[in-house]
């Protein structure tokens, strides 16, 4: 590499550093304002979090309700007691008050 | 009592998220630091606010073996990187050099002494000079001549900072002192 742009680098080199140098000092009052920004933006960040925490939860929550209905579906299936669901089922095709007497009545 | 910066890190971890206006201000000298080698002065507070959140973002990915400063510096590196990719594409704005700073430059080149390099790097000239060089590269470009030539960290940092390996690092700053010598050309001044 020719010897004049190694010499640009140095020079740019030195500039960098000066240009560096000069600007340290400039930062110092602001480091409370970034401090304080920073945080504003975290508070708002966590507050994002929580909502998605919560929509999760609920999703993860509502999962679980569907997946314990389908086994207690299959288990009572299997050990002969379908009627309940056979009534639940019908019940909340066709007749959700029904449904709901059913439920107050028999469970 | 001072707590380190990996117990701090843990705090916000558990949901003391105050905690980290700790770490702030424990890092953000040094973090202005590196920002301000990379980013025009005036917007370097904005890069590191963003260097401050994107590190709360991704604190769970934090090992604690590793030191805190290493971490958030790489973090730095790569928010200015990201700075560059959205704001380089505004070359267009690429001022060309004034006449004295050409004539600045053309003396500097011209003169082996390095006295004379120290004397013109404080000046206002030399400012202009350096953000017109480094204005006519490409992001990458830019941040790998920054760190392996300007702030003279080994192409192993370099790499290590940025993300990328070691033989990429290397390459680029071949080719980044190509691109030097064509835009010298550009500024009319040819090895003497």
């Amino acid at each position: 590499m020719s010897n004049y742009i190694e010499r640009f680098v140095i020079f740019l080199s030195m500039a960098h550093k000066a240009s560096a140098a000069a600007a340290d000092n400039r930062f110092s009052p602001a480091g409370a304002v970034l401090t304080a920004s920073v945080m504003d933006e975290i508070f708002f960040l966590s507050l994002e979090d929580g909502w998605r925490g919560f929509t999760r939860t609920a999703y993860s929550f509502s999962a679980m309700a569907c997946i314990a209905a389908l086994a207690l579906f299959m288990v009572s299936g299997a050990l002969g007691q379908s009627t309940y669901i056979d009534r639940i089922i019908n019940g909340l095709l066709y007749d959700p008050a029904g449904l709901f007497t059913l439920y107050y009545m028999e469970f | 009592m001072l707590l380190s910066d990996d117990e701090i890190v843990q705090r916000v971890l558990h949901g003391d998220i105050n905690t980290y206006a700790a770490l702030i201000d424990r890092h953000r000298q040094c973090v202005f630091r590196i920002v301000v080698g990379h980013v025009p002065h005036d917007r370097a507070e904005e890069v590191v606010h963003e260097t401050f959140v994107n590190a709360y973002k991704g604190l769970s990915s934090y090992r604690g073996g590793e030191k805190f400063p290493n971490w958030l510096s790489r973090i730095a590196v790569r928010c200015c990187y990201d700075f560059w990719r959205e704001n380089g594409r505004n070359r267009e704005i690429a001022f060309s050099l004034p006449e004295d700073s050409v004539e600045c430059l053309e003396r500097l080149m011209a003169d082996t002494a390095m006295t004379t390099y120290q004397d013109a790097a404080r000046s206002r000239e030399a400012q202009t000079i350096l953000e017109w060089a480094l204005r006519q590269l490409s992001p990458e470009d830019r941040m790998v001549i920054t760190l392996t030539a300007l702030e003279e960290k080994s192409v192993a940092e370099a790499a290590e900072l940025l993300g990328w390996s070691r033989v990429n690092v290397k390459v680029r700053a071949l080719r980044v002192r190509r691109k030097l010598k064509d835009i010298l050309a550009q500024a009319g001044i040819s090895e003497v």
